[in-house]
């Protein structure tokens, strides 16, 4: 599992150097229409061809693998430190709280996720920005994944709380902010940093899923996601195999994604 | 818990999902910035006042308490409005069209279910090592696409689109059931069957699987939500017309009772599916 998992992270490395550096690979921006090269085969200047507008298609996947690989972590970790707090609060609370928090976050966690996404894309103003877009779609994945986290970490705080050490902390007087970052916190580190990594590869797939039926990162934008619609045609995939290139580095960079939840999840 | 305390149970969580989802997908969906803006808003001609006085309009309309009351109650009773494209009760929309998302979801989820614990006891119990390590790779790659693809996937290929929803199903439910298995494989009464010399087919039917009935049958519920979140991309790429496609296309035209009203029975649907598959574990017979 060891080596699978600095292979894993050798694979995000790369990924993630060359899509935070496209130069190394390619000098042409990813939204400029070359409107001589429209629909071109893979060459030398263009090692995965032009789309229909004459865009380089290896300078858009390297830009929208770094869209991808910058927002879903981000997402990822805001709903971590959302189910931080919320379970770290529930954790020291009373029966209602905790009755509360279990209905919350039950609800939560049978939200449609797609569904609350697609109605929210489907809400926003016809005139909102690609970045507000970007911005809010993310956000709420955010605020949609903090559920699952949070019950695991709520139910390790209320399993601490019992400890002799956090007893005795708390017959000196110390008690809530202080005693919950201070003496919890550290305890429930690495399993938040573990939710981090199951959460992350989901976001990256629910965004694909999203950019698959038109409704994610907006054009003319470029994330793992909207590459794939190109895929939705039979005969172009067959008559240009080269297109399935976003597919293979997003399954490349999900399966590196979950091996190291795995092993994550293993340590904490 | 008791038969008795489990029902009332289930009973308070429905009732505080109904009225909570109710008036969760309702805020949402009103209170977000488009829930002023109309595609008709986009037609030339109109002046900037005209504008003001139709998102005026749709303001008073939008915003109104005893609005979202009566929206509620509509709810409570099974009226979920009328869709404002077509202006068909949403109701008799989504009924339409349950009976084929529900032979998707079912059925997808019952392959789902069975290749992957099929799979999890075969390489975990049956055959440790070699398989197991080829088994685990192959739904790695499965588990890292998006159900999108293996929906596109199917359709370039004929093959039945349950098999795209029972392969976005089986690997969470393989790797859920491989570790449940391995944690049981070390249990005591589990090396003694081992060291009496009984096969491991034997084993993991007579020994192990009945000592999970309940992980199993929270697993069962699991493949059912999973499943039913499969099914949209599968409905809405396929083009098959079930509630998935309803809701896609009501999304894709802005037609916000629909995506509501399906959103709100998706939700109760998949909760339902959580509370009922709660089944208590089975007690042990050695329990001190």
């Amino acid at each position: 599992m060891r080596v699978a998992r600095l292979a894993a992270m050798a694979v995000l490395a790369v990924v993630l150097l060359l899509s935070a550096f496209p130069a190394l690979v390619t000098a042409d921006p990813s939204d400029e229409q070359f409107r001589n090269d429209i629909d071109l085969p893979p060459s030398l200047r263009y090692p995965l061809g032009t789309d229909d507008l004459g865009r380089n298609r290896m300078a858009r996947l390297l830009h929208g693998t770094r869209t991808s690989l910058l927002l879903a972590p981000a997402a990822a970790a805001l709903s971590v430190v959302l189910a931080c707090s919320i379970g770290l609060a529930a954790g020291g609370g009373g029966r209602i709280a905790v009755r509360l928090f279990e209905s919350v976050a039950d609800l939560t966690g049978s939200l449609p996720w797609l569904l609350m996404l697609i109605g929210l894309r489907a809400a926003l103003p016809l005139e909102a920005s690609p970045f507000a877009t970007t911005a809010i779609t993310f956000a709420m994945l955010a605020l949609l994944g903090w559920a699952g986290p949070a019950r695991v970490i709520r139910n390790l705080a209320a399993n601490l709380r019992e400890r002799d050490f956090t007893i005795q902390a708390r017959a000196l007087g110390q008690g809530g902010w202080r005693f919950s970052t201070k003496h919890l916190l550290p305890h429930v580190w690495p399993v938040a940093a573990a939710q981090f990594w199951i959460n992350l590869p989901v976001f990256i797939l629910v965004e694909a899923n999203l950019g698959l039926l038109g409704m994610g990162i907006p054009e003319p934008y470029a994330s793992l996601g909207n590459q794939l619609r190109d895929l939705e045609s039979y005969q172009s995939v067959m008559n240009k195999p080269w297109l399935l290139a976003p597919a293979v580095l997003l399954t490349a960079v999900v399966s590196a994604s979950w091996i190291i939840s795995l092993t994550a999840e293993e340590t904490a | 818990m008791s038969p008795i305390s489990r029902s009332a149970r289930f009973l308070a969580d429905t009732a505080f999902l109904l009225v909570a989802g109710s008036l969760a997908a309702t805020l949402l969906f009103r209170l977000t910035p488009g829930a002023e803006t109309d595609p008709s808003d986009l037609t030339p001609g109109l002046s900037s006042e005209s504008l003001e006085a139709r998102r005026a309009e749709r303001r008073k309309t939008l915003s109104t308490t005893g609005q979202s009351v009566a929206y509620f109650v509509g709810i409570l009773r099974g009226d979920f409005g009328k869709s404002t494209l077509s202006g068909a009760p949403v109701s008799g929309l989504m009924l339409d069209r349950a009976p084929a998302t529900a032979w998707l979801v079912g059925s997808g989820a019952l392959l789902g279910l069975v290749a992957g614990l099929l799979l999890a006891v075969a390489a975990v119990l049956i055959y440790p090592g070699l398989p197991e390590t080829i088994v685990t790779t192959g739904f790695l790659g499965l588990l890292s696409l998006p159900a999108g693809l293996l929906v596109l996937a199917a359709i370039f290929t004929r093959l039945p689109l349950e098999l795209a929803v029972g392969a976005a199903v089986a690997p969470r439910v393989y790797f859920y059931a491989s570790r449940l298995l391995a944690r049981q494989r070390n249990a005591g009464y589990v090396l003694q069957a081992v060291a009496t010399g009984i096969g491991p087919v034997r084993i993991a039917a007579l020994h192990v699987l009945p000592a999970l009935r309940s992980e199993l049958s929270a697993l069962a519920g699991f493949s059912i939500v999973t499943a039913l979140a499969a099914a949209i991309p599968a409905e809405a790429l396929s083009g098959r017309p079930g509630i998935g496609q309803l809701a896609w296309r009501s999304a894709m035209e802005r037609d916000l009772p629909v995506l509501v009203a399906v959103t709100l029975c998706l939700l109760l649907a998949s909760r339902a599916v959580t509370l009922l598959s709660d089944v208590p574990p089975r007690e042990s017979r050695f329990a001190a």
